[in-house]
């Protein structure tokens, strides 16, 4: 679809004209939200709790501070999280199991807030491989790096991508990058990192998440509904497996993450 | 008896005459006198109306102020002599098309008929000696002397009337149509009147036109698609030559589908169609191609800067028979072939429309007629990306007349529309394609009972086949081919409707239409829980009913004609619609999905009530209406959160369901004649939803709700070479959804959203300008250029407003307007002979 209306656009380049306006919107009273995954990584999982702000606000995103955050496995033991710094809460302690369900469980200023996730049947990258990119593409140098993986086909699958050069910060891109096995299921499964390209010398490290239905969901109405230039019709915001009206979500996910050197040809 | 009684005869009698009429008093109306007072019984009422036939006075109407029982009794004394119909076409001298709406009027009775659709019209007499006046807008009239003994056939051509520079006068009973007829909200064009007012590129769009009419929004800038009365675009039936066209714009909707060249009239009825049409909610937008021209060979055609047209009419035998076959495509891809740029020059761009019809003459009592559209868009860009998508129609027609009075026109009409879009997933394409198929029968019996009764009468049925998506993958490896299984269904309806005039100033029009809808199998049904996921799956085996619905549709138009000038009206109407339209994106793609009812998705139900007052000035020259209407909306659509349409075989768990409200007032003036011609329309009006789902229930504006819309509409016929024309249009903008907080995922800003649909775009205003030049007008050949310029002060108007981080300081966040269109001159160069 999104392909459909980019190109699409293409028509529109000639005739139309962007500019930049002022709009009056509305003051709204702040709202928690939440950010908080769990995977199968040896590294401590975190919870960053914030607030919302006004729209044309610059960047003031009021951490939230003194919250009490939990995390139950399905077996009943329940781990506390400890506000390592200002909004984040992290435990080292949290064992996260394959196919394991987990609630989160959160207090904050009197209201409570819960969320579950499910740790889904993890799916290892098969192989990487990377090349010149087609003529249409967003860069005409350099490489364009592409995934492989072999989709189980006993389960509905839901995947991200996200591929960084060592050493650097994750895209923001990321996001973008979500797909399932809809009309896949079974097969070889291949998706192409179209956002930076790579150059030889380059150390890649590609990151493969296999990612539980709420997330995928999360993650594809936040794309899909977040605008674009001919605008979702009818914008809101993303679906969520969090209660009591927060924004955000709480993800459960398992990563299969490999590296591969970029060579001059 | 203390009722009063009025007997109107022709002609001035004087009062001294009092006495022989049993002390009734003499008025004079006009030409006539009217004869009034209370009379004793039956008795002396038929010693008066011997008396009457006795001086030799033409009787032209006994009214008396009591139930129709006595009226019926007296009219049947009255006219104790034979009655006999006149009955035929009526068409244009010079092209031989049949007129549509003309008037045939009976001066001595002061009543008439029009023709139908068919240019066919049949009048009820009794014996006597008539003037018949043939008129119609934009045609001499013709009068002929009957002397009516016998049934007769009268197959009258009118002939153009000549534009003259100072007095474009067209004399015509047909002038104060709108006071006198019993029908409302109705909107009829002929592409002829429209072709000075400017449009977008020059192209010449029936649709655009009716955007600028009170009660009519358009779309998006540019935009073909149109809301009447806040219902959905989806909610037009818009048929052509009897065939519904399901998608009736090219290009993101920037034309419509209709080449106006090839279209002879329509009529857009807004809520409250007569009951001979259904299947949608709030309009009825019915479009009648030319048939031909039977005389001679002509041509008529136009080229402009997107697109060129052309038009061949032909005899088949002449004045039995006739052809037309008109054609536009557009060229814009003929540019990008020039391009050094490999990628550019190996995109397609294009669209082509294709009408084409016959008729043919049997004989006095049949005719039959075979028309057909053929319509496509195509879009390649080089071999990575391609959508195709059209629609086809053909319509078969017979029109029989049984004796004189009854009218048949039986229809076989197909209707096709499907989409292919090819997508190149890594090397290898994809191809997900859909669409709907119709085979529709029809029966449409119309009565000319007398002149003041009419019925129509009629049955229809229709079969859906849905497809509503299939996948080929070249590499089944990498992605697999899907097919989601057709689905049938079977439309049908049957309707009466019954035009009386109950008296001079009292007419109505109310019907009854029943329409049923079944699906039938074969068919797997699936049921959801809360969650989406199916708990239960039926099958069904071939034919086998999957779910049926009927719904009862009255409607009823009442029209009092307060004087010659000035009439007020009233209607109901409901209507049922039992297909939707899914579209996820506000732009009209070609891969919005049509899907039946079933047991989940309910028939949409609108109730429409309207009230009007029509006047008009100055011996008709301008003609002004006051209407406002409440309509109320049953089991509307609306999407979940990020729904999934295409290729969804669980699209229905995908729909949330609710009601809707719309409700306004429509102010209308319109100089009809003149040197300076056009109207100024005004809508103050609100649409809304409920739909649980969203904002708990709460009443939210839809997005087409537009408090103020106004349209002026001029033209100016300055000399005999040059006619300008302007039309102005202001709107409250489109109501939207816009974030009023942020916040921060994964380092990205992402916006917090608070209400459905509560803000609002800027208001939308815009100025074009026309100007046409004659450059040649003989009898034969007749050629001419059109300038125009759209959005003449290039205001901006937002086709939509995005909102993002800036880029020099992602804390900061902005919105950003797109606009299109500033300023775009066109010129077309258009030919006829």
């Amino acid at each position: 679809m999104k392909t459909i209306l980019s190109l699409f656009s293409f028509i529109f380049l000639l005739v139309s004209c962007e500019d930049v306006i002022e709009i009056d919107l509305d003051s709204v009273e702040p709202k928690l939200v939440i950010e908080g995954c769990i995977n199968d990584l040896d590294d401590p999982c975190t919870i960053k709790l914030s607030k919302t702000g006004d729209y044309f606000e610059p960047g003031i995103y009021p951490i939230v501070s003194d919250a009490l955050v939990t995390i139950t496995d399905e077996n009943g033991i329940e781990t506390e999280f400890e506000e390592s710094e200002p909004g984040t809460y992290t435990s080292e302690s949290l064992e996260v199991e394959e196919l394991g369900s987990y609630t989160l469980h959160i207090q904050s200023e009197g209201e409570d807030y819960m969320a579950e996730g499910v740790v889904p049947h993890k799916v290892f990258i098969d192989s990487l491989s990377y090349d010149i990119p087609p003529l249409f593409y967003e860069f005409e140098e350099g490489y364009m790096l592409t995934c492989y993986l072999q989709d189980p086909a006993e389960y509905r699958n839901y995947y991200r991508l996200i591929v960084y050069k060592k050493g650097e910060p994750k895209s923001s891109d990321g996001m973008m990058y979500i797909f399932n096995d809809d009309f896949m299921n079974g097969n070889m499964i291949f998706m192409s990192w179209e956002s930076d390209p790579l150059f030889p010398q380059d150390t890649v490290v590609v990151e493969l998440q296999t990612l539980d239905k709420s997330t995928y969901d999360y993650y594809f109405t936040l794309n899909s509904l977040a605008g674009g230039m001919f605008g979702a019709s009818n914008p809101s915001n993303p679906e969520t497996n969090l209660s009591n009206d927060a924004l955000g979500y709480f993800g459960a996910y398992t990563v299969s993450r490999d590296t591969i050197v970029i060579l001059p040809n | 008896m203390k009722d009063i009684t009025k007997i109107k005869v022709q002609g001035l009698l004087d009062e001294k005459w009092k006495d022989w009429f049993d002390g009734l008093d003499i008025i004079h109306e006009g030409k006539n006198t009217i004869l009034t007072g209370n009379i004793k019984d039956e008795a002396s009422l038929h010693g008066i109306l011997n008396m009457i036939r006795d001086l030799n006075l033409k009787l032209i109407s006994v009214t008396k102020l009591i139930g129709l029982l006595v009226l019926i009794s007296i009219s049947s004394l009255v006219s104790a002599q034979q009655k006999f119909t006149v009955s035929g076409h009526v068409s244009c001298a010079e092209t031989g098309e049949a007129l549509i709406g003309s008037t045939i009027y009976v001066e001595e009775l002061q009543t008439g008929t029009i023709t139908n659709l068919y240019g066919f019209y049949s009048i009820t007499l009794p014996e006597g000696t008539y003037s018949l006046l043939y008129s119609y807008i934009g045609y001499q009239d013709e009068i002929i002397q009957v002397d009516l003994k016998e049934n007769k056939i009268f197959n009258f051509e009118l002939n153009p009337a000549p534009i003259e520079m100072d007095e474009v006068v067209i004399r015509s009973e047909a002038a104060d149509k709108n006071i006198q007829e019993a029908e409302m909200s109705i909107v009829k064009i002929s592409p002829k009147n429209i072709k000075a007012i400017p449009v977008i590129f020059g192209e010449q769009d029936i649709i655009k036109t009716l955007q600028l009419l009170p009660g009519v929004n358009a779309g998006s800038e540019g935009s073909s698609g149109f809301y009447v009365r806040g219902g959905g675009a989806d909610q037009n039936l818009i048929i052509l030559d009897e065939a519904p066209v399901y998608s009736a714009s090219h290009l993101l909707g920037f034309f419509s589908v209709f080449n106006s060249d090839a279209v002879k009239d329509l009529e857009l009825y807004k809520g409250n169609a007569p009951a001979s049409y259904g299947g949608r909610l709030s309009s009825v937008l019915d479009i009648q191609m030319k048939d031909g021209n039977s005389k001679r060979f002509s041509t008529s055609g136009g080229i402009g800067l997107l697109s060129s047209r052309l038009t061949i009419e032909a005899p088949i035998v002449k004045d039995n028979g006739s052809f037309i076959i008109s054609g536009r495509r557009t060229y814009a891809d003929m540019f990008l072939k020039l391009s050094s740029d490999p990628l550019k020059k190996n995109t397609k761009l294009y669209f082509y429309d294709l009408n084409a019809k016959a008729n043919y003459k049997l004989n006095e009592k049949n005719r039959i007629f075979l028309s057909g559209y053929f319509g496509n868009d195509a879009f390649k860009f080089d071999d990575f990306f391609s959508t195709d998508w059209g629609n086809k129609t053909g319509t078969l027609r017979w029109n029989h007349v049984f004796g004189n009075k009854l009218f048949l026109n039986s229809s076989l009409i197909f209707s096709n529309y499907e989409y292919e879009i090819g997508y190149n997933v890594s090397g290898s394409m994809i191809n997900i394609s859909s669409g709907i198929r119709d085979w529709n029968l029809k029966e449409d019996f119309q009565y000319f009972i007398n002149t003041k009764n009419t019925l129509k009468f009629g049955v229809n049925s229709i079969y859906h086949t849905f497809s509503p998506g299939e996948i080929e993958s070249e590499d089944e490896d990498y992605f697999n081919s899907t097919f989601l299984s057709k689905k049938h269904a079977f439309e049908s309806a049957a309707y009466i409707s019954h035009s009386v005039d109950l008296s001079n100033r009292f007419k109505m029009t109310y019907g009854l239409r029943y329409s049923n809808f079944t699906s039938v199998g074969p068919d797997t049904v699936y049921s959801y829980n809360d969650n989406d996921e199916i708990i239960d799956v039926e099958t069904f085996s071939k034919g086998e009913v999957v779910n049926t619905y009927g719904i009862l549709e009255p409607r009823i138009t009442l029209n009092f004609i307060v004087d010659r000038q000035s009439s007020i009206k009233a209607s109901y109407a409901r209507n049922a619609q039992y297909l939707h339209l899914l579209s996820n994106s506000s732009t009209a793609l070609p891969t919005d999905l049509w899907i039946s009812s079933s047991k989940i998705v309910k028939p949409q139900i609108a109730d429409q009530i309207a009230l009007g007052y029509f006047r008009n000035f100055k011996d008709n020259m301008f003609e002004t209406s006051v209407e406002i209407y409440y309509k109320k909306l049953q089991n509307q659509i609306d999407y979940q959160n990020g729904a999934e349409i295409i290729m969804n075989k669980k699209v229905e768990s995908q729909l949330v369901f609710g009601d809707g409200r719309a409700y306004g007032t429509e102010l209308f003036i319109k100089k009809r004649t003149g040197k300076l011609t056009g109207w100024v329309g005004y809508t103050l009006s609100k649409t809304e939803r409920s739909i649980d789902e969203i904002d708990d229930g709460d009443w939210y504006p839809a997005k087409h709700d537009r408090t103020h819309d106004i349209s002026i509409v001029t033209m100016y016929q300055l000399n005999e070479k040059w006619n300008l024309s302007a039309s102005w249009v202001y709107n409250t903008g489109i109501a939207v959804t816009f974030p009023s907080g942020k916040y921060q995922i994964e380092g990205n800003t992402v916006p917090a959203y608070t209400n459905r649909n509560g803000y609002r775009m800027p208001d939308y205003h815009r100025l074009d300008v026309g100007a046409t030049y004659t450059i040649k007008k003989r009898k034969r050949f007749e050629s001419s250029l059109n300038f125009s310029v759209y959005n003449i002060y290039g205001h901006r108007n937002p086709y939509s407003i995005s909102f993002r981080e800036n880029e020099n300081d992602p804390t900061r966040t902005e919105a950003v307007r797109l606009s299109l269109f500033q300023m775009v001159p066109a010129v077309t160069y258009n030919f006829k002979f």
